[in-house]
């Protein structure tokens, strides 16, 4: 995909409609979303802020349990990220891979998604 | 027999009420969300705490999504990690000490199930079957 507000577009539409998901969703904030655009892939960055619950689990060093609900949560919601991604470049997603960092300083969370060469249809 | 007591029908009603009152509140703190809904009640051998509508919003996700047996999992993990805080909220409460803890998810009815043994819970049946 070439450059301009066309990409713009594009990509304030994915950050914008992960993050009310992820806040629908989820019960908790998505912020700094950072989106890249490119020919064969989309990848999505973002930070994610833990719930109580997930914090407590991280502090009795469990943080596999948190890492492992936010694997199914994923899971879950994997078609519905999809289904934005193909709305906002018009292209269909033919894989989805998301991995979770939680025991970091700062929690994120990476949702890459191939894209089909040609339109969505 | 002795029976669980009701709230507000016999002496152990504040204590009930508190009963109910603190779990939720650690709940909530812990959780982040607190049940919309609590009964305890106050037996000579044990309390049992009834919690409904405990789910968080991502929890209720992964119900919805299929998922509900991680979602039980992972709350018998978290109950684990923080037994000594509900375990805690008993004993001070009620002036008891507790033996055993049990704590139980129901995802289709979205209500969770604390349950407290005390560690005298045998003399106090005898004395109360006697």
């Amino acid at each position: 995909m070439s450059g301009g507000p066309g990409l713009d577009e594009v990509k304030e539409e994915i950050a914008r409609e992960i993050g009310r998901v992820h806040k629908e969703s989820y019960g908790e904030d998505a912020t700094n979303v950072d989106v890249a655009v490119h020919d064969g892939f989309v990848a999505v960055v973002m930070d994610i802020a833990l719930s109580p619950a997930e914090r407590t689990l991280i502090d009795a060093d469990d943080a596999a349990s948190a890492e492992t609900t936010r694997e199914s949560y994923q899971a879950a919601i994997g078609s519905t990220f999809v289904a934005i991604v193909e709305h906002a470049t018009g292209r269909r997603v033919t894989g989805f891979a998301s991995s979770n960092n939680v025991a970091g300083a700062v929690p994120w969370s990476a949702e890459v998604f191939r894209l089909h060469p040609g339109p969505s249809t | 027999m002795d029976r669980p007591n009701s709230p507000g029908t016999s002496p152990h009603g504040p204590l009930v009420s508190q009963l109910s009152r603190e779990i939720v509140q650690l709940h909530s703190r812990l959780y982040g969300r607190g049940p919309t809904k609590a009964r305890s009640y106050l037996h000579s051998e044990y309390a049992a705490c009834i919690l409904e509508e405990i789910f968080t919003t991502a929890e209720r996700t992964l119900v919805e999504a299929g998922s509900g047996d991680h979602v039980r999992d992972t709350r018998k993990k978290f109950q684990d990690a923080v037994a000594d805080e509900f375990i805690g909220v008993v004993e001070r409460v009620t002036g008891r000490k507790v033996a055993v803890f049990l704590s139980q998810v129901d995802v289709d009815a979205d209500l969770a199930l604390e349950f407290f043994i005390f560690v005298d819970h045998e003399e106090a049946g005898t004395a109360a079957g006697a």
